[in-house]
């Protein structure tokens, strides 16, 4: 069903005066189902359509007469039927067209699966094994959303964890965070650029490379089982049958950037050093001061802290895709998709700083941060697919694909600093740069075999590598010495350094060489169908993450043994220029950051095999089986790059899960299923969480990985109503629960130290319900879930002890303040510290999640237009370590619109996000102290403290896009 | 600027260019010592007498301990190129360098890299008490030109510092374990001078000049600390003389006295004398501040049930100084029972030698090396001085480590009781 697929020469339009009408549906003969786009014509005139959405179609201003009525579809046999027309008529017709079986004649033509369809995405919903989800590439197409991460928020269950100026970069599946979800190229899996995360961003993938974006909300045993939220697998551009030629451009503008006072602040990216200098062996601290500042400038150019205010460029995009099958037979097919994004974003952000320790409880305010973050963000994605069969048993595929999205992102702060009273004690400014580099690249060979007596093998070699550079990420602080600076002189202000300037280099990377196999045999008995399948697979993957942290400290005395002290190099001027010229820094730590926890490298070797068997016939379809997944992982800390230090510290672990499942689909009738599914499922310890280097903060509290961590293990049970009425049109109704044993969190000795542990458990619960109905012209999509899921974890508690709460001392889980009370180092009436267990929901959890889209389509006039609606509920984003004191996200709506206009083959496109420059804001459920209510944005401090709000503008872009086929 | 601020700061570059070349280190050292050449790695047991070269770290094993004879002379030859391998006293188990008063043990650099100048290189590490370290006694040490950046780590299970961020001078991080810091002398420290992260601590009784280049605190107690500061003489620390915060900490602070504290750090309203914050509670009793850039300070947070502030002495010169005796941003008034100057002046407690021959700009800028060192100036209390008498001794002192009693307070204001029991410098 190719419902795109249109001939071109077809013209539309309207003549007569006074007429009469013909109307009436087409539908499949065989299944019953509406013809989307069937061409429908009158022949002998210039009056014709398309059919509808829901199939049906309506013919106005026919003059009397004698007719044909023409409808023609590709893959199905011409309907001729001749009509006789009256004047003011109204005729009725309901048309089935039938499957044209012979039109290949006996030349076999291979064509590839059909996957950018709403119609196949409906398709495969309903006969996956799992609870699954999909989009189409027609969707996206059609969508306001330019990236992955926007497009998938709008699938039912699902939102996104936001961070920094992105969109979002990873998926929330159920409320299960990035910890329990994985994510899937042509199913297989890619490693991160992400150097605290195992998945793959998806703010890095551009939407229009991809045919299908599918959620699965359960695994079976022949999938990965790291997977306990679901896996997100992104289907890739298949070549197409025939030839294609699709071209998109537009340009696009933010409109924060129109604001009179919000500048896009630039620097000079191509000076800094992209890698590491590691130990600067030409510092000397005999050297002078310029000479000195020389090397700096050498390895840390000041053009990193050198800014411009200017105008932000305006966003463009671009894409091709080019493709074709080729040879007597089309045995051989070939795509190509480009795709580049260059866009300008803006954040304004307003923070708080929180003292979240007051013995008290309440929350007491620090600071007060305004951020104007600008950021130039280039996506870029090249995608290549090449297919051949060489004979109707055996195939072979060759995957591609490259992705980089790099951001060079500055921002100016101003910090006042109120120390937990109700005035401003000092002004603090930042400026910053950096730049962020992220590859991911995957490559994959597949195979796939008829080996014959019922047996199929596929299988697939893939290697990928992805890595992330952050070079010379430069911070600048500076402090104002007195308040009048900042007050009575205005815009001109007065600010010395007389903190420390720091410069850091991070770079990470990730290889994973895989192997896929899947053996399947299929025998019937009776009219039972029954499928055993077996599989493994093996992946070696390492990965390695290098980290130099410089510090400067501005010059207090020279050369001259003379003292210029820091009050000689004020900043005049506007702080949001930038410019260190005759300031003078000393290096503090010439060789970096040597023995820096965040220098490790890592081995893990996954192995992991599969049973699976099917048993089904019209009314049943029942699936059983157990997977076993071998981890093996190894962890080396670099302590002294490139020696053989006694200080690196090794370590491994080795773990086994056997993980069954069971997935059971009773078909009700041709349209209805009932599904329901229990499996386990895994998820592993990020890297870092494991390597068992120390890292001490600012306060002096020390973070530690924990080699001794475990897997959580999700248990999960599905049930779910599903209803395809006809089309694309659907009905699904479900709901889940999931138990996790070890889910990993942070734990507190309640001395100074924190690590990772694995805790008891955790619970979600929720349900889910999709109605997706197609008029005539006019579609709607609505989907919404509310969920619900707990989890304890431990939390530092300050109080003031006294007799009546004294039955706290013996809940400490640190067992420190029994001890402590027992020495009389602490007693009644002093303030106390202990652990203790918090329940909460888990982080990214959102109760309820709500989205409509009115979609109108019109094929006569190729008018398509979509408004999309979105409510997420509120969610924890932060998980604080003082009890009570979560950061809270605020419910948020989102407003996206987007519409198209066909000219022959042209079509001409307006795409908008947030229209409602929607803010995310973050909150404490604590009130502040009495003291502080009157402080900026504090708008019921009695029972919330109000901690962030970030604003992003609105995105506007037109553009145009050319079809070929 | 205005051109008389410049002015003031070119004759102040002036006195300072002066005073700045004779003062090279002249002090202790014993000539008769013996050169005994360079060590480095595990030390155990008794460091006899003698000069040494440390040219690696010294390292004190867990369960082991190192005595250091007294009249010892460390130089610590840190690499000039890389000071992340500047040597450091690693103690993971317990470091006794006691000296004498009349032979003391010192800690320092070569010739070569001292001078006011290099008041602030961070030349070599410091001590270093890893956790599981148990003891530490600094008696008569002179300590100088330390706050090295942190290295890899020497046990990477037992990490104060993340590679490549200054080393304080002293830390500590045991709460079971006992640190005596006495009658020390501390000159030219990079940053904090002692950042305890919990045990027992007594700073008691001693000097300390030019410390911090542009921040640092002389001390910052924090996470369950328990001890006394007091008796010490501190001259021109970048933020704060002696800083308490966090949950547990207890420490009491009194009869110190400190001079022109807080102008390294330029941000408004930081740095000045005395901060308790964070939950940390003590008494804060007898202290004398001499143009300080704020009196002693109670922040937001600080168990204030359990936290006194009275009979403190600020006297100041200056009358921006006198407006900030109770600093605006703390939360307490002055205590009932404080002696201030009224009037810039007013109330001088009449040190034996001791006169304000600077500017308010030059004191603002932080550098003049008479803010910093105690040089020939004398800040014991002529007879009939105000400050004399005037103090609380009703409150008996927290318990101080083992190895040390804590000293009784004085009613004498700041470090120097006329019947001579206090600070020996």
């Amino acid at each position: 069903m190719r419902f795109f697929v249109i001939s071109l020469f077809l013209i539309i339009s309207i003549s007569s005066l006074k007429s009469a009408e013909i109307f009436g549906n087409i539908k499949d003969s065989q299944s019953k189902d509406p013809m989307i786009q069937a061409v429908v014509r009158v022949d002998g005139t210039k009056i014709g359509t398309y059919s509808g959405l829901d199939g049906s179609f309506r013919l106005k201003n026919i003059k009397a007469g004698e007719y044909d009525l023409v409808v023609t579809y590709i893959g199905y046999k011409e309907y001729r039927q001749k009509i006789k027309v009256s004047d003011g008529g109204e005729t009725r017709f309901n048309i089935l067209l039938e499957e044209d079986a012979t039109s290949t004649d006996n030349v076999m033509v291979f064509a590839s699966k059909e996957l950018q369809t709403e119609e196949s995405a409906r398709m495969s919903e309903k006969n996956n094994l799992t609870t699954s989800n999909i989009v189409s590439s027609k969707v996206i197409e059609v969508s306001p959303d330019i990236t992955v991460s926007t497009l998938i928020q709008k699938m039912s269950g699902i939102s996104i964890e936001e961070e920094g100026s992105n969109d979002g970069s990873y998926a929330i599946i159920r409320g299960m965070d990035k910890r329990y979800n994985n994510t899937l190229i042509n199913g297989v899996k890619v490693p991160s650029p992400d150097a605290r995360n195992r998945f793959v961003p998806l703010d890095i993938f551009p939407a229009d490379i991809i045919d299908r974006l599918e959620v699965h909300k359960s695994v079976t045993p022949d999938m990965e089982a790291d997977a306990i939220g679901g896996t997100v697998n992104l289907i890739m551009k298949n070549a197409p049958d025939n030839f294609l030629l699709k071209t998109n451009a537009a340009i696009g503008y933010n409109d924060m950037f129109l604001q009179n006072d919000r500048s896009f602040l630039s620097f000079n990216t191509d000076v800094q050093q992209q890698n590491s200098p590691g130990r600067i062996d030409e510092w000397r601290d005999n050297l002078s001061k310029e000479e000195k500042q020389g090397v700096i400038q050498k390895y840390f150019p000041t053009e990193a802290l050198t800014f411009q205010q200017r105008t932000a460029l305006p966003n463009a995009i671009l894409g091709l895709t080019i493709g074709d099958r080729f040879g007597k037979q089309k045995q051989f097919g070939a795509v190509l998709a480009l795709s580049y994004q260059g866009i300008s974003r803006g954040q304004n952000q307003f923070s708080t700083i929180i003292d979240q320790r007051q013995e008290t409880g309440l929350a007491s305010i620090d600071n007060v941060l305004n951020r104007e973050n600008s950021m130039f963000e280039q996506r870029t994605a090249v995608h290549t697919k090449l297919d051949y069969y060489f004979n109707p048993k055996h195939r072979i595929s060759m995957y591609n694909a490259y992705m980089r999205l790099a951001q060079d992102e500055s921002w100016y702060l101003e910090d006042s600093n109120y120390w937990h009273r109700d005035f401003v004690r000092a002004v603090y400014y930042e400026l910053f740069s950096q730049q962020i580099n992220q590859n991911v690249y995957n490559s994959t060979l597949k195979g796939d075999h008829d080996l014959g007596r019922n047996f199929f093998l596929d299988w697939s070699g893939a290697f990928s590598f992805a890595n992330r550079n952050q070079p010379d990420r430069a911070t600048l602080n500076l402090t104002t010495p007195d308040m009048s600076d900042v007050n009575e002189n205005g815009d001109i202000r007065v600010a010395y350094m007389d903190r420390p300037m720091f410069r850091e280099f991070y770079y990470n990377y990730d290889r994973d060489f895989a192997l896929y196999s899947n053996l399947k045999h299929i025998s019937h008995i009776g009219d039972l169908k029954f499928e055993n399948k077996i599989g493994n697979l093996v992946r070696y993957k390492d990965r390695e993450t290098v980290f130099d942290k410089y510090e400067f400290r501005p010059y207090l005395n020279n050369a001259n043994n003379d003292y210029p002290n820091n009050t000689d190099y004020p900043y005049v001027g506007d702080i949001r220029d930038g410019d260190l010229s005759g300031s003078y820094f000393r290096l503090m730590n010439n060789a970096g950051s040597i023995g820096d926890p965040n220098n490790y490298m890592i081995t893990e070797i996954v192995t992991a095999g599969y049973y699976q068997g099917t048993l089904s016939n019209k009314k049943f379809e029942l699936t059983a089986g157990l997977r076993a997944e071998y981890t093996d992982l190894a962890f080396e800390t670099d302590a002294y790059r490139g020696s053989t230090s006694s200080t690196v510290t090794k370590g491994d672990r080795q773990y086994l899960n056997i993980l069954p499942g069971i997935f059971f689909k009773y078909k009700l009738n041709k349209k209805t299923n009932i599904r329901t599914s229990y499996n386990q499922a895994i998820a592993r310890p990020s890297f870092y969480e494991f390597v068992p280097a120390i890292e001490i903060n600012s306060d002096g509290e020390q973070f530690k990985g924990n080699p001794g961590l475990v897997n959580s293990v999700g248990n999960n049970f599905d049930l779910r109503y599903e209803f395809f009425p006809s089309g694309v049109d659907k009905i699904f109704a479900g709901l889940f629960y999931k138990h996790i044993t070890n889910p990993i969190e942070r734990t507190y000795d309640g001395y100074q130290s924190f690590t990772f542990a694995n805790f008891e458990e955790a619970t979600n619960f929720g349900v889910e319900a999709e109605y997706t109905k197609y008029f005539r012209k006019l579609g709607v999509r609505f989907n919404y879930s509310y969920t619900k899921s707990s989890i304890e974890s431990e939390k530092i508690y300050r109080f003031r002890l006294t007799e009546e709460n004294q039955n706290l001392i013996d809940q400490d889980l640190s067992g420190n303040l029994r001890k402590r009370f027992d020495e009389g180092a602490i007693g009644f009436g002093d303030i106390a510290e202990l652990v203790r267990l918090e329940e909460r929901p888990l982080q990214g959890q959102t109760d309820h999640i709500l989205n409509l889209s009115l979609l109108y389509k019109d094929v006569n006039n190729g008018i398509d237009a979509q408004i999309d609606f979105n409510y997420t509920g509120e969610r924890v984003v932060f998980v604080a370590r003082e009890y009570q004191f979560d950061w809270w996200q605020r419910p948020q709506i989102n407003l996206d619109f987007s519409a198209e206009k066909k000219i022959n083959g042209l079509t001409i496109y307006f795409k908008s996000r947030n229209l409602l420059n929607t803010p995310r804001e973050f909150y404490l459920k604590r009130p502040l102290r009495t003291e502080q209510y009157s402080l900026p944005e504090q708008e019921d401090p009695e029972n919330f403290t109000f901690v962030r709000r970030n604003l992003f503008g609105r995105n506007y872009q037109i553009g145009i896009k050319y079809l070929f086929n | 600027m205005k051109l008389s601020k410049l002015w003031m700061l070119l004759a102040s570059f002036l006195i300072i260019s002066l005073t700045a070349c004779n003062n090279d280190d002249d002090d202790d050292k014993d000539p008769v010592n013996e050169d005994k050449g360079s060590i480095s790695g595990e030390l155990t047991g008794t460091l006899a007498k003698g000069n040494y070269r440390v040219t690696d770290h010294i390292i004190v094993p867990e369960g082991q301990t190192l005595t250091i004879e007294p009249g010892t002379v460390l130089i610590f030859d840190g690499d000039l190129i890389g000071q992340q391998g500047a040597p450091e006293i690693a103690v993971f188990g317990q470091l006794i360098a006691e000296g004498t008063e009349t032979n003391r043990i010192v800690m320092t650099v070569d010739d070569s890299r001292k001078g006011v100048e290099n008041f602030d290189r961070g030349w070599w590490g410091g001590v270093q008490c890893y956790p599981s370290a148990t003891k530490m006694v600094l008696r008569y040490c002179d300590i100088e030109y330390t706050g090295a950046p942190a290295g890899e780590p020497i046990n990477p299970d037992q990490v104060l510092r993340n590679p490549g961020s200054t080393r304080y001078t002293i830390q500590c991080r045991n709460v079971e374990g006992d640190f005596i810091v006495e009658h020390c002398h501390f000159f030219g420290i990079n940053d904090d001078l002692w950042r305890p992260q919990g045990g027992k601590i007594s700073f008691c009784y001693n000097l300390v000049e030019f410390q911090g280049g542009t921040g640092g605190d002389c001390i910052n107690a924090k996470a369950g600390t328990v001890g006394v500061l007091a008796y010490n003489l501190i001259l021109g620390s970048a933020t704060n003389s002696l800083k308490t915060g966090g949950a547990l900490t207890n420490i009491d602070i009194y009869n110190n006295t400190t001079v022109t504290s807080g102008y390294r750090r330029q941000e408004a309203g930081r740095g000045g004398s005395i901060n308790v914050e964070d939950a940390a509670r003590g008494r804060v009793y007898n202290n004398l501040q001499v143009n300080c850039r704020f009196g002693p300070r109670m922040v937001q947070g600080l168990d204030l049930e359990n936290t006194v502030f009275d009979y403190n002495y600020n006297y100041a010169t200056f009358q921006s100084l006198i407006d900030e005796f109770s600093p605006t941003e703390g939360i307490q008034e002055l205590g009932a029972n404080d002696v201030n100057s009224a009037t810039p002046g007013d109330k001088d407690p009449m040190f034996v030698n001791y006169s304000v021959d600077y500017t308010e700009e030059v004191l603002r800028a932080g550098l003049l090396p008479k803010l910093n060192i105690k040089g020939d100036q004398d800040f014991r209390l002529k007879a009939g001085s105000p400050a004399i008498g005037v103090g609380y001794t009703g409150f008996t002192p927290v318990q101080a480590p083992n190895g040390t009693t804590s000293p009784a307070p004085s009613a004498d204001m700041g470090c120097y009781p006329t019947n001579g029991s206090g600070n020996k410098f």
